[in-house]
């Protein structure tokens, strides 16, 4: 049985990653009625880090210090790069309007002071990154730190303390480890379910017992970011304090807890916002004209007709569905847009994997205009109200410049921002 | 006196066994009678014995189980039943003899401890059973037990300490009187014996070293032969050393006799008591053991039957609720009937004939439709109860009964052609990421009852193709279709229903 519904809004987002909430959050501050379709899943796979340019100019083995600096040189060498369509102010700006909303929902993000911090990763090593949560902020202790203390779980996948304190030993007089069993028969143990168990008072307090012993020879500990839920900074200081020792979370491997908060907050807050959320809903079919868009969303038990005046693109890349790899060439797959990208199927990938350059297939994307309007073969735009934001952008190679939160951000800011503009200028 | 007494209790107890059987029997055209008899002795006998599947179930229960039982069990044949046996293997036999006196206080020790040790696990060990602890079923059986080894220590001590016992004795086997070394004896029993005399000849006498060896010496010719020293009955001697203040009054009062009395009237109580509580399990464990377990292949031939009686096997251990698969649902719902311990306690009441009102039935029927059948409940039962094949016999005779709560839905009628799994397409989408198995309630109670596979492991099975094998992990049967997993899938792959499709596949074939 599906049922049927009509929905008429202002503005639809598609896609419900990074970008497409960043974009539901401006719309519906801006107090436009927001529709949104996707699946908020893929944010498990978030590290709940927010990273603006962490590598620029492209060396191995090298780390951006200042983010100004790496953004003036990319504008100058890159001009296709979504970063080159808006200025720096602009591009702090869409950073400071996602703060500003998560830190109103209950998770709150440590100032930058326009300066990459290098945050310690579950493989032992250090990864540049802009915004970081208070609950990992303290990692930029590890320089001062002489007495370090890694906690684990046993059963716990891809965390594990030994081998973190093997990679970074030589940076610290001591590096001990504290590895706690909590059950003696399961020999795997979830994030999620782990995270839970930090909500109890007593499992902290039982937690506590155990790290107590260390803390007079410690001065600072990392522990797996798995503290909590909901109110993780809170538990965090609430351990610190029982304990004496600070604390910090190392991101670890999906799923991500710190992704889950970000994934948490975001719904909370777009939920206040009455956002409406189609949840899993794909797009059918659509069709527009010059007045606006109609879709057709379905989801299992819900079929959607949405009548819009503008949409925003942000279905991600080929994980997320909004690219689709065929044999010849990469398609968009909701409105067929056209697509950026090498000639012929060869030259998607250079043969060696860490290849210098990268590969050609991750600058392939959509093409836009300065406000993120997609563009077809002459730079003409398809529709005055449809943007795309995201991974979806061409010349984009987010993975290696380390750039993916900034440029969802910027894009989906930006594009809200001038919908809303051109909305108001037409009187609708 | 004693032998009509015995007898009487044996015929009690035989007419209530029978009376039992009888109970169970009159409700059973409502059960599914076993077709066809098979018989497996080796279980039944090692598992009576031994407690194999309590070992591996728990070992503190089965330490302390088989303190008693062992302990127990040396009592009856050696003790309780001296005159058929002990008497007749061992020419010398003695109560009061090594090694008989010592075994006795060795053994008793061991039951009052093992008894000693269900009270405590019953009051003090809330964590091991959760939040699910009952009512406290087994403790009239329990104390009976511990009242009748203590008032057995109990008596020895008195007799250790009774002037009177001594004289008699001393009348019967010992030729002296006051002029051939009484005194001397006394003093030498005082001493070494712990006999407590009224007027004490220790404090008293002159030549006290010369007494002890004329004593010695007289107790070696008389006495020795029947008693040992004393020191190896150190249960009852260290009591013997509490009574003393009261000595006089035990003393004068004959409690030896009142005693003797009391410990008979409780043997012959426990006899009586043996198929109205809790002891009945122990006569009912070997015949729960004989059954072989059917399986669900059985069933569908309508070979697989239940036995009523051999619910009375039930210790209320509750060990089949702490593995049981539906456990996080009365997690979330605190339905306490969903639990094998608690549908065991309602069919218990239904067999037994007691009335049950429309309301407790047609729940008992609709938790009962949340087993899983994944097996664990009989796996682990110690008592060897066929579980598994009770709450499909309950689902069945519900269901006659026509108690007309089925949901308003109905049946969902499934397509022989599955149509989600054969598609190779439908785990396209599929990274390996975990999600699902963090969201899963099923994996996340699973630290106790063991649970073989993830739903992730399962999508990758299907993605190699190897469906049958899919469908045969403990986690298709495990699964409580809360569809957590499907909504969070960021692959938008439907796992719970791949799950159901694949546990229906293996009802089919």
């Amino acid at each position: 049985m599906i049922d049927k519904q009509n929905i008429t809004c202002d503005i639809v987002i598609i896609g419900a990653g990074f970008a497409g909430m960043a974009a539901a959050a401006r719309a519906s501050q801006l107090g436009l009625k927001t529709v949104m379709a996707g699946n908020s899943s893929q944010l498990y796979f978030a590290s709940g880090l927010f990273d603006l340019l962490g590598v620029y100019p492209l060396v191995p083995g090298t780390i951006l210090k200042t983010v100004e600096t790496g953004l003036n040189l990319l504008k100058e060498q890159s001009p296709g790069h979504p970063y080159s369509k808006a200025s720096i102010k602009e591009i702090l700006q869409s950073f400071d309007f996602i703060t500003h909303f998560l830190q109103t929902a209950g998770l709150s993000y440590a100032p930058s002071n326009g300066k990459n911090t290098s945050v310690l990763t579950s493989a032992g090593t250090f990864k540049p990154s802009f915004l970081i949560p208070e609950t990992i902020k303290k990692c930029n202790l590890l320089r001062k730190s002489r007495n370090l203390l890694i906690m684990d779980f046993k059963g716990l996948k891809g965390f594990n303390a030994k081998q973190m304190a093997a990679m970074i030993e030589n940076r610290h007089d001591t590096v001990d480890i504290l590895r706690i069993e909590l059950f003696q028969h399961s020999h795997v143990l979830s994030p999620m379910h782990l995270a839970a168990m930090f909500e109890s008072s007593n499992f902290l307090k039982k937690i506590a017992k155990k790290i107590l012993p260390f803390a007079d020879k410690t001065d600072l500990m990392g522990m797996p970011a798995v503290c909590g839920i909901n109110n993780s900074f809170e538990i965090l200081t609430k351990l610190e304090k029982i304990t004496g020792i600070k604390i910090f979370e190392i991101p670890m491997m999906p799923p991500s807890i710190p992704g889950l908060r970000l994934k948490n907050a975001f719904e909370k807050q777009l939920a206040k916002n009455r956002v409406q959320f189609l949840s899993q809903a794909k797009i059918k079919s659509q069709e527009f004209n010059n007045d606006g868009f109609i879709l057709n969303a379905v989801n299992q038990n819900m079929e959607t007709r949405i009548k819009t005046q503008g949409i925003i693109l942000a279905s991600g890349r080929f994980q997320g569905g909004g690219l689709h790899a065929k044999r010849g060439k990469v398609i968009e797959t909701i409105f067929n847009l056209p697509v950026y990208q090498p000639e012929n199927r060869n030259l998607w990938h250079n043969i060696n994997f860490f290849e210098k350059q990268g590969h050609m297939i991750n600058g392939a994307g959509i093409e836009t205009d300065n406000v993120f309007r997609p563009v077809d073969r002459n730079n003409s735009i398809i529709h005055k109200n449809l943007y795309a934001a995201g991974t979806i952008l061409a010349h984009n190679d987010w993975i290696r410049l380390k750039s993916g939160s900034g440029v969802s951000a910027l894009s989906a800011y930006t594009a809200v921002n001038d919908f809303y503009a051109n909305s108001i200028k037409t009187g609708a | 006196m004693f032998y009509p007494a015995l007898y009487a209790s044996l015929l009690f107890a035989a007419a209530g066994f029978l009376f039992q059987i009888y109970r169970f029997n009159r409700t059973n055209k409502l059960w599914q009678k076993q077709k066809g008899f098979k018989f497996n002795f080796a279980p039944a006998f090692f598992n009576t014995l031994f407690q194999t599947k309590l070992f591996k179930a728990s070992k503190t229960r089965w330490i302390i189980h088989s303190l008693v039982l062992s302990g127990f069990i040396y009592l009856l044949f050696f003790h309780a039943l001296a005159d058929l046996i002990s008497v007749k293997i061992f020419a010398y036999y003695q109560p009061t003899v090594d090694p008989f006196q010592f075994l006795r206080n060795v053994t008793g020790f061991m039951v009052a401890m093992g008894c000693f040790g269900f009270l405590l696990k019953k009051f003090f060990n809330v964590r091991s059973t959760r939040n699910i602890r009952g009512k406290y079923q087994n403790l009239f059986s329990i104390l009976l037990i511990f009242s009748l080894i203590f008032s057995g220590f109990m008596l020895e001590a008195v007799k250790i300490i009774s002037e009177p016992l001594f004289m008699e004795m001393v009348e019967d086997y010992a030729g002296v009187d006051e002029d051939s070394g009484l005194d001397d004896l006394k003093i030498y029993w005082e001493k070494n014996y712990s006999v407590v005399f009224q007027n004490s000849l220790i404090s008293s006498y002159q030549s006290l070293e010369e007494a002890l060896e004329e004593g010695k010496i007289l107790n070696e010719e008389y006495c020795l032969d029947c008693h040992s020293n004393i020191s190896s009955a150190f249960v009852s001697k260290a009591l013997a050393g509490y009574l003393k203040k009261t000595a006089q009054f035990l003393n004068s009062s004959r409690a030896d006799n009142l005693l003797y009395h009391i410990h008979y009237l409780l043997s012959f109580l426990m006899l009586i008591c043996l198929p109205f509580s809790r002891l009945f399990h122990i006569l009912l464990i070997p015949f729960a053991n004989l059954k072989p377990k059917s399986d669900i292949q059985d069933f569908q031939k309508q070979k697989m039957g239940f036995h009523p009686v051999t619910l009375d096997a039930c210790t209320g251990c509750m060990l089949c609720s702490q593995v049981c698969s539906v456990y996080p649902n009365f997690v979330v719902t605190q339905n306490i009937e969903v639990l094998p311990h608690a549908k065991i306690r309602s069919t218990r009441k239904m067999m037994l004939g007691r009335h049950l009102d429309l309301k407790e039935l047609s729940s008992l029927q609709l938790s009962n439709k949340e087993c899983t059948t994944c097996n664990n409940c009989t796996n682990i039962c110690p008592s060897g109860i066929d579980l598994q094949a009770l709450w499909i016999t309950l689902s069945k005779t519900l269901d006659n009964m026509d108690l007309k709560t089925t949901p308003a839905h109905g049946n969902i009628p499934f397509k022989k052609e599955y149509d989600i799994i054969p598609g190779s397409e439908s785990f396209d989408n599929c990274v390996q990421c975990t999600i699902c198995t963090n969201v899963c309630p099923v994996i996340e109670y699973s630290s106790k009852s063991e649970n073989d596979m993830t739903p992730q492991q399962i999508m990758n099975l299907l993605r190699l193709g190897k469906k049958q094998m899919a469908a045969q992990t403990q986690m298709v049967q495990n699964c409580l279709t809360c569809y957590s997993c499907q909504e969070s899938c960021p692959g938008e792959i439907k796992v719970t229903d791949i799950i159901i499709e694949l546990r229906q596949a293996v009802t089919e074939c």
